[in-house]
């Protein structure tokens, strides 16, 4: 009988879904029978709409050096899955990410032939109600009709897919650990932050604005859309550095909206007309000015990231320029004893958002925004502004 | 080099009951020069509890009506003469944040105008850093005599100051044809930063102005090399629908000819955006 011993992995991930419930997980195993490390990942739609609804997962199987196995993509009805493989190596841990998508068939009737300038109806079976152009071209929404009354002059079906977001798990293969893996970042913990700022339409009025926050606590998983900065570093301690191709940082996706018709009970509401003061009024990503550098020395074992930078807002207002958020950490972890590595954690940020940093999954270092909650509007801006910034220094020892 | 921040430590509860019991309110007049200095102290405890006073008058920086507050504003200016960087990091700090949440910033910040100018030459980044973006977020309007100091600004090294300064250049060339020049020569400079000429590009999206100068700033940045610089004129081509009228030609050429795919995709998305206003 095959030696199957099998390491349960660690992490799930629910991810709702609009109207109806989608739920997905990813989860990475060793088999020491074969040396392999393998994921598997599910995605179910419930059982309602699952006729209605197909479904697209893609999941990557990452080491240290990137890709150790080509990606696997599931399309077609609910519920679904994936299976990957790659060899292991000693002490060296293996993350997979499955991104998810629901897809949303539309019958589209065309009211002029190849006419891209005039309107089409979709039904989207209630799923994501809207309407708009039936250009499968189009990069986005851009009309809302209601009224349709003209004579089809071409049917066909077009797909949409909705991102529903990733589910990850992670594990280590048996071994001496090689490799560090060092996540930082910053986040909104709230619902949603002040904006100092102001919105106004002929029609809605004007409103103060509000930016979206991450809405949630610490969390030591890569999910760049909880964050609104993400640096992802892996130290190499016996090689006296890092490892700068699988280093990473991606600026978070902000939101704007009407504080007025935007900020409902718990929830913050969109809407697919832009830039006119009524709950969504605008979103974009930040201006990413980020870096990650590294040093350490291989003879004594020890390898540093430094991640320093700004990142600021970018769909701010007129007269409401944001400060940037801002950041100069160093996190070094050295193998002077590789039976118990050790870390420090060195530097400065800003008093504002939320920090945190995790070191090959490990907690060590969790810092709340100093302002009390979103509505404190002047100490949100005097954080941002470099004054009054929180100070790291910490050292500990990386669990094996 | 950043200004050295202070390092935040734990709050002695006595401590902290004095500073609540010793905050203002804001609107009347307490001492802000020594707020100020207590917040750059080496004393983590003369720190924090100034701290508190001063996060504690958070609601009423906003409630306060613009005459009440000069009274604060001409009580913190005294800080920007001390030689203690810390101190007047902090005065700036206040200060910008008065601006970018008050809607009567002009007004209420009236006395502290010439002095945030005079700093935009204060050899500490962050200060004059603050300073900027004090001045270029005052509301409703930002002071004519501020036009000439800030338009050296936006060539600053720092980048956070550069693009403030830029956004403030371009709320002027809304109305200052002196401005709008000095913005052309950003756009087409070929010694300009990209994010400077992104920083312009982001602020003509969302002011939505109809003047045909301005408009045709975006232009530049469509005829652009730069293919994120292109694409951030896309989507203010977008935003600004049929003001953007006179862009149509070279978004059409941009929609057909372009060879990245994202960049035609956003020049068919802004040109339907065009037309579906003029309709």
């Amino acid at each position: 009988m095959k030696n199957l011993f099998v390491l349960v992995a660690l992490f799930l991930v629910p991810i709702a879904a609009f109207s109806q419930q989608t739920s997905g997980r990813t989860d990475v195993y060793y088999d020491s029978g074969n040396n392999v490390v393998f994921a598997t990942a599910s995605l179910n739609p419930d059982y309602q709409t699952q006729y209605y609804y197909g479904i697209s997962m893609t999941t990557y199987l990452d080491g240290e050096e990137g890709w150790v196995a080509n990606p696997v993509s599931y399309n077609g009805p609910g519920p679904g899955s994936t299976y990957i493989e790659a060899p292991a190596q000693a002490g060296h841990q293996y993350m997979a990410d499955t991104f998810s998508w629901v897809v949303t068939s539309y019958q589209t009737y065309e009211v002029v032939s190849g006419c891209s300038d005039c309107y089409d109806w979709y039904d989207s079976y209630g799923y994501d109600s809207f309407y708009g152009r039936g250009d499968p071209e189009s990069s986005g929404i851009s009309y809302t009709i209601f009224v349709w009354a003209a004579p089809i002059v071409v049917e066909r079906l077009i797909q949409q897919y909705v991102s529903l977001g990733q589910s990850e798990g992670r594990q280590r293969a048996p071994g001496e650990r090689m490799d560090f893996q060092v996540l930082f970042k910053a986040f909104i913990p709230w619902l949603y932050v002040w904006a100092g700022g102001y919105c106004s339409d002929p029609i809605a009025g004007s409103s103060e604005v509000i930016y979206d926050g991450n809405n949630r606590t610490y969390n030591s998983m890569v999910d760049v859309s909880k964050a609104k900065a993400t640096n992802l570093a892996y130290l190499l301690p016996d090689q006296g550095g890092g490892n700068p191709s699988t280093s990473w940082h991606q600026i978070g996706y902000t939101k704007r909206y009407s504080k007025e018709t935007g900020l409902g009970a718990g929830i913050l509401v969109d809407d697919s007309v832009l830039h006119d003061c009524y709950r969504l009024d605008d979103q974009g990503a930040g201006g990413d000015s980020m870096h990650i550098d590294f040093s350490g020395n291989a003879g004594s074992r020890a390898a540093n990231v430094h991640f320093y930078g700004d990142a600021r807002n970018e769909i701010t207002g007129l007269g409401s320029w944001a400060p940037a958020i801002s950041w100069d950490i160093s996190v070094t972890v050295s193998k002077s004893n590789p039976s118990a590595p050790d870390y420090s954690v060195v530097g400065w940020h800003d008093c504002m958002p939320a920090f945190e940093i995790y070191i090959a999954g490990q907690t060590v270092y969790q810092q709340p925004p100093y302002p009390s909650g979103p509505e404190a509007w002047f100490t949100v801006g005097y954080c941002l502004s470099g004054s009054g910034s929180t100070y790291v220094n910490t050292t500990g020892t990386v669990f094996q | 080099m950043r200004v050295m921040k202070i390092i935040i430590f734990g709050i002695s509860p006595a401590l902290f009951l004095l500073g609540s019991v010793a905050a203002s309110q804001a609107g009347q007049r307490m001492d802000w020069l020594d707020l100020f200095r207590e917040l750059a102290s080496n004393d983590p405890a003369v720190r924090d509890v100034a701290r508190e006073r001063l996060f504690r008058l958070d609601n009423g920086f906003w409630d306060v009506d613009a005459d009440l507050l000069k009274e604060d504003v001409r009580a913190m200016l005294p800080a920007f003469e001390e030689k203690d960087v810390q101190v007047r990091l902090q005065v700036s700090a206040v200060l910008s944040t008065l601006s970018l949440g008050r809607p009567d910033g002009t007004t209420a910040l009236e006395s502290a105008i010439p002095v945030l100018l005079a700093h935009f030459k204060d050899a500490e980044i962050a200060i004059h850093r603050n300073a900027v973006f004090a001045i270029i977020n005052l509301k409703p309007e930002i002071p004519d005599d501020a036009l000439e100091p800030l338009i050296p600004m936006t060539q600053d090294s720092d980048k956070e100051t550069a693009d403030a300064a830029t956004h403030g250049l371009t709320r002027f060339a809304l109305k200052s044809p002196v401005a709008r020049t000095a913005l052309r020569g950003l756009m087409t400079g070929k010694d300009v930063p990209l994010h400077v000429k992104q920083a312009a590009v982001e602020t003509i999206r969302v002011a939505k102005s109809d003047n045909p100068e301005i408009i045709g700033l975006l232009s530049v940045a469509l005829a652009d090399e730069n293919r994120s610089l292109v694409l951030s004129g896309l989507r203010a081509a977008s935003k600004l629908g049929a003001l953007a009228e006179s862009l149509g030609p070279q978004l059409e050429k941009l929609a057909e000819t372009h060879p990245d795919p994202e960049v035609r995709a956003n020049a068919v998305a802004a040109m339907d955006s065009l037309r579906s206003e003029a309709r």
